[in-house]
């Protein structure tokens, strides 16, 4: 959803422990499922919005047109289902919170910064490496499908109808691509000395601090606001 | 440091050995050249030397690799790389973090090097590779030079006494080369033990202290003669083919790639373009292409626009060659590929000839060697007789063998009035 912004620790925001944006996004989240007031709606996801900013996520015009686009259609759809204008603004709200919840979670942690910080609870190396992992593949097979999908367009309709051309343009390359890729990784991670049974040390692991504390009871201060809309009177 | 004993190994389903019966040792502080032909075997060597080969890799496997005296076969990857470092081709395929000091910091951390050591170790690293000023910089963001730079930082930061540095220059620009030939010079004179898997004898000659020369997986005492490349001729050139009129680009949120970029490429000539890695040689084939479009300026290939054009028709005139060949190899046998879109029958059957890859013709693309898929992707646009051809990186991969053909081959269309 959100491009991945600036460096490791380019804003405060991206300083954060991943677990205190991990929790605020899922406290969000399911906080947004069962609020229907629009206005409470609106404090949360000026919050995130707010998150947004503090770190330096930019959006091009376009980005922000299609969200617009999206929510607005959204809005109309449920107005004409409904007839009821705050019905309505309720869904694109709702929408609104859980399209910045967790995704501005992932554009400010490293994959480096998660796997740390998985690594200090009981989850076995493997399955924190795992993980590590499968958040650098889809970048990497992004640009490989990039490159493919080039051949294809300079191939044209030539090699058979559309199915044929998909399964042997692009399925059979990328198949080739995961299976090389995996073999790569195994071969490279041994090769730097990782086995998922021996001990690892971490290098400057993530401390929860003031600043934590703080974005906690900021985003504790939006809940509560959003919660005493709802449910206060 | 290293000693192998009757060395031998054949891949599963392959009928000759890949390495048959080496013998050979490796003093410490030694730099040793290992170089031969694509497919000798230089690869399948230095994964018995790091322990890959039999760990990871199947195959019948006989002989011995001592490295620091300890049997390879007999111990982990991971105890072997506590000596043993290896620099594969591809570097990106080696790094799991996003920021140069957590690259180096992830081999600390699978060796459990205490986190108070960590830091001085990184700067240690850094600072013999010369790439202190790049600490804090994401690796998606640094140049092949300088990443081949802090992959080899992170291996030093290990603090391992024997280096292997497979092809490292495969993927890097004449300037890249250079410094980065330098650099393991300065290692050699600091006592590393450095062996070098390259095929072009030509950059690497003044380092290594010893060559080791393999063909058909052994040990060859007699090193071929190092291949001179002769200059493409041109006729005197027609018309004009690729034209670029003040053409500016530049990639989203990131400053212009190229400003009021003019130049012509006429009928029959041939034009080498140079830049350090990241200067859009790439992304000027595929403006040239349609493959994206420019911001600025006109661009004319073959006499079409390509912002008006579909790359599909383009591709009828021009032939656009990518530096990886896997992603525009797609049916199942050689004479398929290259017959798929030829302008008749005889066109691809000497095209496939003149690349050296009869014998191959039922052969999968994708189980040829990187230089005979890059051959079958040059006679496959061949075979379809355009009237331009882009080649992105053509020697990557290549042996003087491989590069040898090509060259010949464009050599004759290029001095030819009709080639086709």
């Amino acid at each position: 959803m959100f491009p991945a912004s600036g460096p490791v620790n380019a804003t405060v925001i991206h300083r954060l422990h991943p677990f205190s944006k991990m929790g605020v996004g899922i406290l969000f989240s399911i906080l947004a499922l069962c609020i229907e007031n629009p206005w409470a709606l609106a404090v949360m996801l000026g919050y995130m919005v707010l998150v947004l900013c503090t770190a330096r996520i930019r959006l091009t015009t376009r980005q922000w047109t299609m969200i617009a686009l999206f929510l607005t259609v959204i809005f109309v759809l449920d107005f004409l289902a409904s007839q009821s204008s705050v019905h309505a603004a309720t869904y694109p709200l709702r929408f609104g919170v859980f399209l910045t919840a967790m995704p501005i979670l992932a554009a400010t942690t490293a994959p480096q910064q998660m796997t740390r910080a998985l690594s200090r609870t009981a989850l076995p190396a493997g399955v924190v490496m795992a993980l590590l992992l499968v958040w650098r593949f889809f970048p990497l097979m992004t640009e490989e499908a990039r490159q493919m999908r080039q051949a294809a367009m300079l191939r044209g309709r030539t090699g058979g109808n559309l199915p044929t051309r998909f399964y042997r343009g692009f399925l059979v390359p990328l198949a080739f691509c995961v299976i090389e890729y995996t073999d790569r990784i195994t071969l490279a991670l041994e090769l730097r000395g990782f086995t998922p049974s021996a001990r690892r040390t971490c290098h400057q692991p993530p401390r929860a601090g003031v600043r934590d504390v703080i974005f906690g009871f900021l985003a504790m201060g939006a809940a509560g606001s959003a919660s005493f809309l709802q449910w206060g009177a | 440091m290293i000693r192998t004993r009757d060395l031998s190994f054949r891949y599963p389903d392959q009928p000759v050995q890949t390495l048959d019966n080496l013998n050979f040792a490796i003093a410490p502080g030694e730099t040793v050249l290992v170089s031969g032909p694509t497919g000798c075997g230089k690869s399948t060597l230095g994964f018995c030397l790091c322990g890959t080969i039999p760990h990871l890799m199947a195959g019948t496997l006989s002989g011995e690799v001592l490295v620091n005296r300890k049997p390879v076969f007999q111990q982990a990857v991971r105890e072997t790389a506590g000596d043993l470092g290896f620099l594969i081709q591809h570097v990106a395929h080696q790094m799991f973090t996003e920021q140069v000091s957590e690259e180096i910091a992830f081999g600390l951390e699978n060796f459990c090097i205490p986190e108070e050591q960590m830091d001085r170790r990184i700067t240690q690293a850094l600072e013999l590779v010369g790439a202190s000023p790049l600490r804090s910089r994401r690796l998606a963001t640094l140049s092949a030079g300088e990443q081949q730079r802090v992959m080899l930082a992170a291996m030093l930061a290990l603090e391992q006494k024997i280096l292997i540095l497979d092809e490292p220059l495969a993927y890097l620009d004449r300037t890249a080369q250079q410094q980065f030939m330098e650099l393991v010079s300065n290692l050699s004179q600091q006592g590393r033990t450095i062996v070098l898997f390259e095929h072009r004898r030509d950059v690497v000659h003044q380092v290594p202290h010893r060559e080791l020369f393999l063909e058909n997986g052994t040990l060859t005492r007699s090193y071929p003669a190092r291949t001179r490349f002769h200059r493409i001729t041109d006729l005197s050139p027609k018309t004009s083919e690729l034209v670029f009129d003040r053409v500016c680009f530049s990639r989203p949120k990131a400053a212009p790639l190229f400003c009021d970029l003019s130049f012509e490429v006429r009928q029959h000539q041939s034009v080498v373009l140079l830049g350090p890695n990241g200067s859009g040689k790439t992304t000027l084939m595929a403006l040239a292409m349609g493959l994206i479009k420019v911001d600025q300026g006109s661009i004319s290939t073959c006499g079409y626009n390509p912002k008006n054009t579909s790359p599909a028709t383009l591709a009828q005139l021009a032939a656009f060659i990518f530096q990886h060949p896997d992603h525009q190899l797609y049916l199942p046998t050689v004479q398929d590929e290259i017959a798929a879109r030829a302008a008749d029958r005889d066109a691809a059957r000497s095209e496939m000839a003149a690349m050296g890859l009869a014998g191959l013709e039922n052969r999968h693309p994708r189980s040829l060697s990187t230089g005979q898929k890059r051959r079958v992707t040059l006679a496959a646009a061949l075979a379809r007789r355009p009237r331009l051809l882009l080649l992105d990186e053509p020697s990557v991969g290549q042996d003087d063998h491989s590069l040898s053909l090509v060259i010949k081959r464009l050599m004759t269309i290029s001095s030819t009035a009709e080639p086709f």
